[in-house]
């Protein structure tokens, strides 16, 4: 309850932040199956930003709905060397879209339309690029994820509702987009079926060598403390940045997606 | 008076150079911890719950010891009629107890099953270094990590995940025991069991059936519906007791992975000849409860003298009777009447008159 209260609280708060005054929602402009989201503070999970522990953040376009392995498809056609068999070791690992039956062919119907999900962060970025777009940074993602959700019964957190997929049995096919968790944004299934590529998910990227010693990994480890962590009870949270801290570029996994975001200038 | 003070003072003097001698035969013993090369190497036999694996006959040098570990998250029965989803070492709560000796290099295979939602890692308490391998066994789902370390002090030692949020990734189950035995091994007993402490936090009460989801705010407020040994209300109780003959001599390896409570290991109508406190190297004699902390384990010995059904608890009782924390050993054999009568006899009480 207690959780469920700092939670709300915590929504309330970035809602009312929301309501402070910033540019109106662009009436023409918005690309297709895009969502606005306006402009506004948040609070990472992580200490860091100002003295507040707040983080600006521009307005920008993200997805309504996670990359479907039918989108994915369209981008792998235009770019062979991004199909199965022609990617290089270095990029991806070996199970890279494994749920795919050819470098062509999705090979089974009944996930067309669900997200793509054995994607390694470079072929992730690559798609976002190809279609003018980016991988949303981490603060952006967890920012869109703030904005409360739509059509969840009053006395249950997404905190919760998180909690609640993670007991569940991962299904044998992923369910379509747009089937399930929404925000009142539009934004569909940020949370509930897949987690999903940031572009700063880990420092790795960046040195491209073994795992960093930063803080945020020793604060994710047993012993370490966890003190820079804002709501220690978040546990939905720290299972999101413990997973992607558990990630190389390279990787790909059952469950793990993406979807892209396109910054307003 | 004065030579009173003399004498205290010649014995202190005393203590001070035991001590310094004590001091440096300690630090000779520490130089000896230089470690040995291995020799050879092999694939840990593994004991799945509630037995030990067996200790190896002809231990003569340390070895490389490969430990394969499977993370695998599954539906399981938490009680009669109830569901949970447990995270798994090997498919089991707890995962396989391992059996080393002091020395040994322990080199840990640990993969992650593609279908798993969660990161996973594995934190040994046997183990010499950083998390104790937390951060260097962090795998993600359908990978495999591997690191090492040397088997350093001998005893039982608990492992668990320590992903974050590890509390969480212990309730669910991920926990077991490593024995780390020392080099002339432990002495022989007839038989060995294998159990481990644990608690679940559930949505519903104890007993609600169906599929029971993770419960945020019992688990922080330290309040499990649920403590049970060997990851279900049950798991040695009737059919899945232990079993032992008059006569015999058992031990039983305990772990307490908690997360939250501090377990009074007790069997009652036993009482234990040896208990390896903490699972160290000191040894009580003949104890009634030995407290086991949470990440604690403890050894304890005790011979079979009276034939029947004696039950394991944590003496916290309603954990025992109403949580779950209950397990059954059955002894079978001659009786002994000279130890336990039993009922000699049943009479109307009179009371007599204090008028
Ligand atoms: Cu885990």
């Amino acid at each position: 309850m207690k959780t469920a209260i700092i939670f709300l609280t915590s929504l309330f708060m970035v809602t009312a932040l929301n309501a402070q005054p910033h540019k109106k929602r662009p009436l023409s402009g918005r690309p297709p199956d895009m969502v606005y989201v306006p402009a506004g503070l948040y609070r990472p999970f992580m200490q860091q930003g100002d003295k507040s522990g707040r983080v600006q953040l521009q307005a920008f376009y993200m997805d309504d709905h996670a990359v479907t392995n039918q989108e994915f498809l369209a981008f792998i056609k235009a770019n062979p060397k991004w199909a199965k068999s022609k990617i290089p070791g270095l990029l991806a690992d070996q199970n890279y879209l494994e749920q795919w039956s050819g470098d062509y062919q999705i090979g089974n119907p009944a996930i067309c339309n669900s997200p793509v999900t054995n994607v390694c962060w470079y072929a992730a970025a690559a798609y976002a690029k190809w279609r003018g777009k980016s991988l949303p940074t981490l603060d952006q993602w967890e920012y869109a994820l703030s904005f409360p959700p739509v059509g969840l019964p009053k006395n249950r957190s997404v905190t919760r509702y998180i909690l609640d997929w993670y007991s569940n049995p991962t299904p044998e096919h992923l369910a379509a987009v747009k089937t399930g968790y929404q925000n009142d944004l539009g934004i569909y299934d940020l949370v509930g079926s897949i987690w999903e590529w940031v572009d700063d998910f880990n420092s790795v990227v960046e040195s491209g060598d073994s795992r960093s010693q930063g803080s945020l990994e020793k604060s994710l480890f047993c012993a370490a403390g966890s003190q820079s962590a804002i709501d220690k009870s978040d546990y939905a949270s720290f299972m999101r940045f413990a997973f992607r801290n558990s990630l190389k570029a390279k990787y790909t996994v059952r469950n793990l997606g993406f979807r892209c975001v396109k910054n307003i200038n | 008076m004065k030579k009173t003070v003399k004498f205290a003072f010649i014995l202190l003097s005393l203590i001070g150079v035991y001590c310094m001698f004590w001091g440096c035969s300690n630090n000779k013993a520490d130089k000896q911890d230089q470690l040995e090369t291995l020799q050879g190497a092999y694939t840990a036999r593994l004991g799945v719950a509630p037995l030990a694996p067996p200790s190896i006959s002809q231990y003569k040098t340390p070895q490389k010891v490969i430990v394969n570990l499977l993370v695998t998250e599954k539906q399981m029965q938490l009680a009669n009629g109830v569901q949970y989803t447990f995270w798994t070492f090997n498919g089991t709560v707890p995962g396989p107890m391992i059996r080393v000796h002091q020395g040994d290099e322990v080199e840990v295979h640990l993969s992650n099953s593609p279908n798993s939602t969660m990161p996973h890692n594995i934190d040994f308490h046997a183990a010499t270094g950083p998390g104790g391998g937390a951060e260097a066994s962090a795998t993600a789902p359908g990978h495999t990590s591997v690191f090492g370390f040397r088997a350093l002090k001998p005893g039982l030692f608990i492992y668990h995940c320590a992903m974050a949020p590890v509390g969480m990734h212990i309730a669910n189950g991920m926990y077991g025991l490593i024995l780390v035995e020392p080099k002339e091994g432990l002495p022989k007993v007839d038989k060995e069991f294998y159990m481990v402490q644990g608690e679940v936090y559930t949505d519903g009460k104890f007993g609600d059936t169906g599929l029971q989801h993770f419960n945020l705010q019992k688990a922080l407020d330290e309040k499990p519906d649920y403590v049970v040994f060997n990851g279900s209300v049950g798991a040695l109780m009737g059919d899945n007791a232990f079993h032992a003959k008059v006569g015999e001599t058992v031990r039983i390896f305990f772990g307490n992975a908690g997360p939250s409570l501090t377990s009074s290991f007790h069997v009652i109508g036993e009482i234990f000849d040896r208990v390896y406190l903490e699972g160290g190297q000191m040894i009580n004699r003949d104890v009634q409860t030995t407290l086991v902390p949470v990440g604690g384990a403890v050894i304890t010995e005790f011979t079979c003298k009276v034939p029947g059904y004696y039950s394991i608890v944590d003496h916290s009782i309603f954990r025992a009777f109403n949580k779950g924390a209950i397990g059954q050993l059955e002894i079978t054999g001659a009786e002994n009447k000279d130890i336990y009568s039993g009922k000699i006899k049943d009479e109307p009480y009179i009371e007599t008159q204090s008028k």
